[in-house]
Order: C-alpha cells, then sequence, then structure tokens
C-alpha cells in the first residue's frame, strides 16, 4: 500500500494535501463509530504535507515515507501533541520532546494524522480500558479491536490511515494486528530505540509498525529501526528488510510447538494449520519442537511486567505534569488521590501487584524467581532455534472479543495473551500476519517467530506467504482511504 | 493477602483504597497471586539470571548539553510561582 | 554500667564532573531554579538515562584512594520511594553489586576503619517550605553521588569526624569532589549505636540523616548515644529507626510516620545496561592517581624536614602542593623546603580570605618563578627580606623575578663600599647618632635601616650594624 501510494504521489495523481484532506474527511465521518483517534494533529500534518507538495513541484526525489499520512499510539511522546497514554492522569500532558522514532518519520516528512487509543498504559487487550472508551474493530464494531496498540490497529484496517506505530509489551501490537486482519511486527528488543516510548515494563517494551502487508511493515521498520544513543539497550537493525522479502523460503524450517496449539479455538487452529500446509508447498519443512517452559510465561510476565510498572508509574504524582486532585492534608494525601482518581482499575491492580511481587519478604518467591525462569526461557527459545528457523503458532487463542466481555475475570482475559508474552518475555521478534477468518467474519491471525535480530528473514516469509496466496486474507471493509481507489 | 497487608502495599503503591472496594481488590489479588504463585511450579535448574541482550558499558562522554528553558520545564505543572513548581502543603 | 559507643557513617559526596549523571546537563551549583533541567533530569514519561562515562572513572579513583576493591562486573538498580524531590519516583543507584568494595583507611591513632562499598546514585531535587507551600527546584536532581559506606568500626565521635576530614580531603585531592559542606556535596547520615562494654553483639542502630556540619555530628552523635544510653539503663529497647536532627534544639528525633513506611522494592534499572571493568583499566586508573593526601605529608615530613603542622597546611591543597613541588624540584640544600614552605605559608596565603581560594591557589608567580627565586636564596646572592619584598612584589603585579632585581642588585657589596655606606649613614642621620650616643642604644636600628634602604637590601645586616657600632665607637 506504501508503495501505491507513492506512485500515486510521485505521479501527481494527488497531492500530499488532498490526501491528508482525504483521510481527515474520512477520520472525521468514521471515528465517530470506531473512536480510533483520541487526538487529531491537523496543523502539523497540513504543514508537512505542503513541504512534500513543495519539494514534489520542484521535481526533488521523495522518499516512500514522504508526505503519507500516518498514526501513532498515544504512548509515543509527541513534542507539541498531547500525549495521554489513554490515562486520566496524564490528560493535557504535552511533551516538550520527541520519541525517537517520531524523530525518524519527521525527519522523511512523514504527516501525522493524530494519536490513536489503546488500553490505559498499554494495561489490556481489548483497547477498552481507555480513558476515552475503547476503539472498534472495524470488521464487526460490536468486537473489539485487540489491544493494547486497539487504536492503530482499527484505523489502519479501517483505512484511516497508511500505516501505523504501535507498542508491544505482551502481544499488544500483534493481537490487535491478528483482530483486524493486519500484519503486526514485534521488533527483537533492541531493535527499535524506547526513547519517547510511555515505558510500561521497559524490559518487555518494543515499538513496531502494524501495516496492511509485510512490504509495508518492512518499509517502516527499515525507516525507525536506527541505532540511537539515547536508548542505552538499543542496538538498531541488523540490516535493511526490504531487499530480502522476495527471498527464497524453499530451505526454511519452521517449528512447530504443541504448548502453542494447546489454547487455541479450533477454527483458529484449522486456519493456522493451513497456512503450515501452505509453507509446506511453498518448500518448507516442519520440524516439531518443544519449549516446555512456555506455560509459566504468562505468570512471569505478569510479575516482570507488573513489577516494572509499578516502578515507571511512580512519577505520576500530579507536580510535574498530569492532573492533580485537590482537597489533601498533605503530599502522601496529594499524591494517593491523585493517583487513585487518575489511574484506572487495571492500571491499579497491576500497580498494587507489582508492589507487591518486589515487597521485603515476596521478592525471591516472585520477582526473583519470575527473572530466573525467564533466563531459562531465553536459553529454551535459543536453542529451539537451534533445530528450526522460524516458530510458527497462532497469534491468540481466539478472533476478537465482543466489546465489554473482558474486566469480568482478570485471570481469563490474561489468557488471551498466552501465545504472545512467551516473546517479549525471550525478547526475540515475532510478526503476525492474517491467515483466514472466522465464521462471524472476524480474521484469523498466525504469528511466527525468529531468534533475535531476525526481521529480516521474518517479513521475507510473511511476505511470501502474502504473494502465494494473493493476499487473500486482507479485506477492505470501511470506506476509508486507499490507494486503489483515488 | 489479608486487609492489612494490603493496605500495606496500597501506601508503598501510594493508592488509596476506598472501604468499600476493599472485598472486590482482596478477592481480585488473591486471584492473581494464586495464578503468579505457579512460577514457583517451573523447574529451572541454572540459578544465574541471564541479561536480555549482550550490551555492557554503554556510556556517555562527559560533555555538557544545553538545557532546556526553564518556561519548557515547567510548561506541565499544574502549579508554578518564580521558576519553582510550586504545591500548597495542604488545600481544602 | 560502661557502655560501648559504635558508629558507622555512610557519606555522600558529589562528584564534579561537567554533566549529571544520566543526562547532559550542567551540574553547576548556581543557577536560577529549574534551568540545568532537561526531559531525563525532571523524569518525563518516556525518557531514558545514559550512564556519564566521567562517573564510573571518578567512582573508581574514589575506591582506590580508599583502598577498595573493584568489581568486575556491577549494574544499576532503582531505589523506589515517592517524594517530591524525586522526579522517577525512584533514584538509580546500586544495591548488591557496588562499584567499590571492601576497602579501608587508617586514622592518626592508628585504627582501621573499614569501607564495606562505594556505589554511586543520582542525587535528588531541592524543596524549599515557604508559607505552607513547597517550592521545587530539580537543579541538583541528577547530580552524581558516590556513597561511601564504613563498618561499624568507629568509638567516639572524634574519630567518625576524623574520618570525614579525612574523606573530604582524599577527594579533593584526587579531583573527583570539592567536599563543601555548606553547598551539600559532602553529606552523611550517621549510624547510631550503644552497647555495655561486657557485650559482644553489637546493639540495635539508629540512623541520623543528613549531617551537613561537624560540629551538628558532634551534637547530634552525643545527643543520641545519650538517648540510647538511657533507654538501655532504665530497662528499654533501642527501636531501629531512622532520626533527624534538630539544630535549633539540638536533638534527635524520629523521621517517618507510617505512610512513610520505607522498602525500597530494589530491582535491576532495565533502561540500563551491565558494567563490565577490566582488570588493567583499574590498573591504568591506579597509576594516574596522584600521591594521596597521607603519604605526601609523611614525605613532607620525612623527605623536606618540614615541621608537621606546616607540611598539614601545604599538603591540604592539591594545587598548593604542586605549587610548591615544581618550586622546589631543582633545590640542592634542604634548608630550601623550609624557605619555599615559609614563603608560601607567610606570603602567598597572608593574600587569601577564604578556603575556596587557597583551593584554586590563582596567583600570578609562576613556579619557575618560584623556583629562580628560591636559587638566589640558596646562592646567597639575596636574602630572606630581600625574597619576601620581592615575590610580594611578583604576587602584586605579576612581574618576574629579574624585572625586580637587577643585575646590580645582585653583585655582592665590598666590605670597602659597606663601610662607605655606613659613614654616609652616620653622616645623615645626626638624630639618630645623638640618641645612640646619649645611650639609646636601639637607635642603631634606624641607621641599619638606612644602611638596608640604600642597599636595597643587599647588605648583610649583622655585618652592616658591626660596621656602624665601630665607627660611633671611634667617633665617640
Amino acid at each position: 500500500m506504501i508503495f501505491k501510494f507513492n506512485e500515486l504521489l510521485k505521479n501527481r495523481k494527488i497531492s500530499s494535501l488532498e490526501l491528508t484532506k482525504k483521510y481527515f474527511d474520512a477520520i472525521k465521518e468514521m471515528d465517530k463509530t470506531l473512536n480510533s483517534y483520541v487526538c487529531l494533529s491537523e496543523d502539523e500534518a497540513f504543514k508537512t504535507a505542503k513541504l512534500v507538495d513543495e519539494k514534489i513541484a520542484k521535481g526533488e526525489e521523495i522518499d516512500l515515507l514522504e508526505g503519507l499520512p500516518f498514526t501513532l499510539k498515544d504512548n509515543i511522546s509527541t513534542k507539541g501533541i498531547e500525549t495521554t497514554c489513554c490515562s486520566k492522569i496524564l490528560k493535557g500532558y504535552v511533551p516538550i520532546y520527541d520519541a525517537f522514532v517520531w524523530e525518524k518519520l519527521k525527519e522523511k516528512n512523514a504527516v501525522l494524522l493524530g494519536k490513536t487509543n489503546m488500553d490505559e498504559f498499554a494495561m489490556g487487550s481489548t483497547c477498552e480500558t481507555s480513558c476515552f472508551k475503547g476503539a472498534k474493530n472495524p470488521h464487526n464494531t460490536d468486537y473489539v479491536p485487540g489491544g493494547s496498540s486497539g487504536g492503530v490497529s482499527a484505523a489502519v484496517a479501517g483505512g484511516l490511515c497508511a500505516y501505523g506505530l504501535g507498542s508491544d509489551t505482551g502481544g499488544s501490537i500483534r493481537q490487535p494486528a491478528s483482530f483486524c486482519g493486519l500484519v503486526g511486527l514485534k521488533p527483537t528488543y533492541g531493535a527499535v530505540s524506547r526513547y519517547g516510548l510511555v515505558a510500561f515494563a521497559s524490559s518487555l517494551d518494543q515499538i513496531g509498525p502494524i501495516t496492511t502487508s509485510a512490504r509495508d511493515a518492512a518499509i517502516v521498520f527499515d525507516a525507525i529501526a536506527q541505532k540511537d544513543i539515547q536508548d542505552s539497550t538499543n542496538k538498531g537493525a541488523k540490516e535493511k528488510t526490504v531487499p530480502h522479502l522476495n527471498d527464497p523460503i524453499s530451505s526454511l524450517k519452521i517449528g512447530v510447538a504443541k504448548e502453542f496449539f494447546s489454547y487455541g479455538d479450533e477454527e483458529v487452529l484449522k486456519h493456522v494449520n493451513e497456512a503450515l500446509k501452505t509453507y509446506e508447498k511453498m518448500g518448507a519443512t516442519i520440524v516439531e519442537i518443544s519449549l516446555p517452559l512456555v506455560d509459566y510465561a504468562l505468570m512471569v510476565y505478569y510479575i516482570i511486567a507488573c513489577a516494572e510498572a509499578s516502578s515507571n508509574l511512580g512519577r505520576y504524582d500530579g507536580i510535574r505534569y498530569g492532573m492533580r486532585e485537590g482537597g489533601y492534608k498533605n503530599f502522601h494525601e496529594m499524591i494517593c488521590k491523585t493517583r487513585s482518581e487518575g489511574f484506572g482499575k487495571e492500571v491499579k491492580r497491576r500497580i498494587l501487584l507489582g508492589t507487591y511481587v518486589l515487597s521485603a519478604g515476596f521478592y525471591d518467591a516472585y520477582y526473583k524467581k519470575a527473572q530466573l525462569v525467564r533466563g531459562a526461557i531465553v536459553k529454551e527459545f535459543r536453542d529451539a532455534f537451534e533445530k528450526c528457523d522460524l516458530i510458527l503458532t497462532p497469534t491468540a487463542p481466539s478472533t476478537a472479543f465482543k466489546a465489554g466481555f473482558s474486566s469480568l475475570d482478570p485471570i481469563l482475559s490474561y489468557m488471551a495473551d498466552v501465545c504472545t508474552v512467551p516473546i517479549n518475555i525471550a525478547g526475540v521478534a515475532a510478526i503476525s500476519l492474517p491467515c483466514g477468518f472466522d465464521e462471524k467474519g472476524l480474521p484469523i491471525g498466525m504469528q511466527l517467530i525468529g531468534p533475535n535480530f531476525s526481521e529480516s528473514r521474518l517479513l521475507n516469509v510473511a511476505n511470501m506467504f502474502e504473494e502465494e496466496t494473493n493476499r487473500c486474507y486482507f479485506k477492505k471493509v470501511l470506506k476509508g482511504v486507499y490507494p486503489d481507489e483515488l | 493477602m489479608n486487609k492489612e497487608e494490603l493496605y500495606d502495599i496500597a501506601i508503598l503503591s501510594k493508592l488509596e483504597i476506598k472501604e468499600q472496594d476493599v472485598d472486590e481488590i482482596l478477592k481480585d489479588m488473591e486471584n492473581i497471586i494464586s495464578f503468579a504463585q505457579k512460577i514457583n511450579d517451573a523447574k529451572v535448574l541454572d540459578e544465574t539470571v541471564e541479561d536480555l541482550n549482550d550490551l555492557e558499558n554503554i556510556l556517555r562522554e562527559d560533555e555538557v548539553i544545553p538545557s532546556y528553558p526553564q518556561e519548557e520545564i515547567l510548561k506541565n505543572a499544574k502549579t508554578k510561582e518564580d521558576g519553582f513548581f510550586y504545591l500548597k502543603n495542604t488545600e481544602k | 554500667m560502661n557502655y560501648d559507643i559504635v558508629l558507622g557513617l555512610e557519606t555522600h559526596v558529589e562528584l564534579s564532573t561537567k554533566t549529571k549523571i544520566f543526562c547532559g546537563c550542567t551540574t553547576a551549583f548556581k543557577g536560577e531554579a529549574n534551568t540545568h533541567c532537561c526531559p531525563i533530569c525532571i523524569g518525563l514519561p518516556g525518557t531514558m538515562p545514559r550512564l556519564n562515562k566521567e562517573v564510573l572513572h571518578y567512582a573508581i579513583m574514589a575506591g582506590l584512594a580508599l583502598n577498595c576493591k573493584i568489581a568486575k562486573y556491577s549494574k544499576m538498580d532503582r531505589k523506589n520511594y515517592v517524594y517530591p524531590d524525586l522526579p522517577k519516583a525512584y533514584q538509580i543507584s546500586q544495591h548488591d553489586k557496588p562499584l567499590c568494595y571492601d576497602g579501608h583507611v587508617t586514622l592518626s591513632n592508628g585504627r582501621t576503619i573499614g569501607i564495606e562499598r562505594i556505589h554511586i546514585e543520582e542525587d535528588a531535587g531541592k524543596l524549599i517550605h515557604e508559607g505552607g507551600a513547597t517550592y521545587v527546584d530539580y537543579n541538583r536532581g541528577g547530580v552524581p553521588l558516590i556513597e561511601i559506606v564504613t563498618k561499624p568500626d568507629f568509638r567516639d565521635v572524634e574519630e567518625a569526624v576524623e574520618y570525614l576530614e579525612l574523606i573530604q580531603l582524599t577527594m579533593r585531592y584526587i579531583g573527583v569532589s570539592d567536599c563543601k559542606m555548606q553547598e551539600g556535596s559532602l553529606r552523611c547520615d550517621v549510624n547510631v549505636s550503644v552497647k555495655p562494654s561486657s557485650q559482644e553483639e553489637l546493639g540495635t542502630r539508629t540512623e541520623i540523616k543528613n549531617m551537613n556540619s561537624f560540629n551538628n555530628i558532634r551534637k547530634a552523635v552525643n545527643f543520641e548515644t545519650n538517648r540510647q544510653i538511657d533507654v538501655l539503663s532504665s530497662g528499654g529497647k533501642v527501636i531501629q529507626e531512622t532520626m533527624r536532627f534538630d539544630v535549633e534544639n539540638k536533638e534527635t528525633s524520629p523521621m517517618r510516620g507510617k505512610e512513610d513506611a520505607q522498602d525500597y522494592r530494589y530491582f535491576k534499572e532495565p533502561d540500563l545496561v551491565r558494567i563490565h571493568i577490566e582488570e588493567d583499566e583499574v590498573l591504568k586508573i591506579k597509576e594516574s592517581l596522584p600521591e594521596l593526601y597521607g603519604e605526601k605529608l609523611k614525605r613532607y615530613v620525612e623527605e623536606f624536614k618540614l615541621p608537621v603542622a606546616d607540611a598539614k597546611l601545604l599538603v591540604e591543597y592539591r594545587k598548593v602542593a604542586e605549587f610548591f613541588e615544581e618550586s622546589t624540584k631543582n633545590v640542592k640544600e634542604i634548608e630550601s623546603y623550609k624557605n619555599c614552605s615559609n614563603l608560601i605559608l607567610s606570603m602567598i596565603f597572608a593574600k587569601f580570605e577564604t578556603e575556596t581560594e587557597k583551593e584554586e591557589f590563582k596567583i600570578l608567580v609562576s613556579a619557575e618563578e618560584m623556583e629562580k627565586l628560591l636559587n638566589l636564596i640558596e646562592t646567597k646572592k639575596i636574602r630572606n627580606n630581600m625574597a619576601k619584598k620581592t615575590l610580594d612584589e611578583m604576587l602584586l603585579t605579576g612581574k618576574k623575578v629579574f624585572d625586580i632585581i637587577s643585575e646590580d642588585d645582585l653583585k655582592g657589596l665590598t666590605d670597602e663600599e659597606l663601610e662607605k655606606i655606613c659613614s654616609a649613614a652616620v653622616e645623615q642621620n645626626e638624630k639618630a647618632v645623638k640618641d645612640y650616643m646619649s645611650g639609646k642604644v636601639k637607635a642603631i636600628k634606624s641607621l641599619v635601616g638606612f644602611v638596608m634602604k640604600e642597599t636595597k637590601g643587599r647588605a648583610d645586616a649583622n655585618l652592616a650594624e658591626e660596621i656602624l657600632v665601630k665607627i660611633l665607637q671611634q667617633k665617640g
């Protein structure tokens, strides 16, 4: 899609300004239902679009992403544009600095349409913990788009932007991509700079693209996965991924681990197995592997993610930014009141758990043990990749949930992340891509997992699947903006 | 987890717990904790915690970078005065 | 019953790197509120720390100066607590793998104080409480600190004070901190416990926080040990708690209520990577360390034969000692060290009013010129009073030695010449001569003064006096 848009712009079939206007028109019409955007940045967008049009008018070369409208999840810091993480506590917060990824896209004159909806502080799998109310799934608005990057997915799937950047701590890019029939890439820990990503769980968070194709994901990933000295844990990508999109996959060994197939709905498993057959047909070999510790990944995840979150979210005290609750007797009370009023239920639940597992007397049994198991999981994946190139799993055990399904039983909703969480625990790379629809017409996603810094191979293998299946699993569902309709 | 423990954790977390919510939160926490406890069934042979990546000694040179203007630093503060973040000690 | 006092110190030393520990903001002490700040050091959401290389370097220097081992692998941890001066609600510090460990220092009474560990961490911002409100300034937030933790090895408060002075001098010496208590670049927490002398194991300790002067430490420790002894002797138990010292009432009191209950929930800082220091790097730093205070003092007394009190004054400030050594590097007579020391202590120090001036030691005289001056004294070409006068002018004007002293001045006086001038003195100072003759022997001094003035100090005053007396006797 990015390539087609770029052709249209270069050939002056449409100007960047016109394209941007079309997007805003579509947003204004359809987002009343979808609720994917929480903030629009029209001034910023039009300014950049005009700049790009001038360049084109002068006959200058433009980059693939230049002049092309996109969106950022609302936990990515944007100077001068409100960044709330969809939490009441950060309403009105306007950053004074840019996240690295936004800086990179800004350099390319990418057109930022606005910030998109998410679960509060990225804690959730439905987008429903947002203080702006949840976004809807464009495939069926009775359903959630997934989470936490639900707004990005809804916007991309609804044709309300060309692509978007989300963040993934335990599946927050891949699961909504899967629920909305899109491609979502969770890069290797350290491939994309986290500088400017409002931290949820620092040892798990990564920024990645949500797009309508593997090729688009590759283009965006190449633009953002550069070495950044501001993030000490960052290395940048190993290589550009676009040149490898069509590398042969005939010698590919795909690992299948039963642990990932024990939770899924029948329909989901059926389509994932069909995808496996497609790969076999394309020349790949299927290898059976086992990752027994994966069963503990979810517990490791909740312990580590909550522990880090309890620390990362300590700073919201109402003093330097964000809301402050009045009526207090001292600092302690002011801070407690502000946080109790400003944070939603799920966020508070996770802060309490995180504080608990780190507190004296419980640290060894929970946090330390979780670190040990995490280390073992890292090794288990490393060993598995001795036997195969990639591992294929469902992205989520089910298709999208009906709105309002979650929140009743926290454990049950945590289980929805069972296939995606182990990847963040291991720090490796994974991609979700569509591989079918269920009876209700909701998209099904499969996940390809690769070793550290294997984004090239993942995107290549995903792209070859799309080409083999004629992109039949991507469906335009709303009257958004699409290049072939311009 | 008992009530007492929950209140202690809440103080550390700087969160208020209203009397009417205690039971529900306790039940939730119990639920999640007993789920998390299953981690102790995991058999781990190696007692060392592996670093997630092999990076070490990522360091910055000791060179001054100009600071931000004061008004930028204070831009998002609810209350500020004379270049300071400002906070009344009590408020009705 | 007799009680033993047991003290341990946790000393915070602010490092004098150019920039903060995790961002490029300046560490300069002065400045309007919140003007040495950036998104990182005010903890804006999404920002990440970047560790300053020089902080590691300085901390290792400090560790080596205090005879510590340097950890091959260490890491940064988060210490979680909420307070308005701590913008991230955690302090990035080191918990279980400090950079330096297992060192010691020796006090003047020969007792050794164990250094348990030295770790690096960031400072908090500053709160000003005024008129029912609090003003927050984050300029100090993120300034690098080292925390030096001793074993509970002090037996009285004077030992603790001596240790602190030694830390102060050592840190200044190796140039990692200016250690100014009044500016807060040296602060300490004192752990206090008492136990019956007959008892082996240590008593329960309390911690007095944030002491910022030697006097307050003395007062606080005295108050607290007496309090603890009172508690124990009346059959009570000391509670382990954190105390503050109230300077006005001169008493300690518990610091925290229940809502401030502390449980720091340390865990590894996920935004930073492992610190790895190889042995050869430690060796390199060790070799680059200047001679330390204690060693230098010993050398000044033993080698240069300086009185201990004088040597201490010279050694206290690194730049003074450097100037002294540079000036005396080529001297041949042992007496010249003493001459140099005297000139510095009497002439140069007289120009300084503050400690800072001594520390900075900004003077218009180079060591090279000082060396020339010392050489003139050593070769007896000029005398002490002349040297002092010359140095005084050099300090005021920045002139070189030979801009002030001419070739003529350096020519020795023949006895004839001296006699001539003496005769002239007698002829031209009738009053003094009259006084002398009438029995006021002291009047000879003013005649000597005249001779010295005429000869621009080249004359040997004793010899001049001899000649004058002779002339006057002949006259009489």
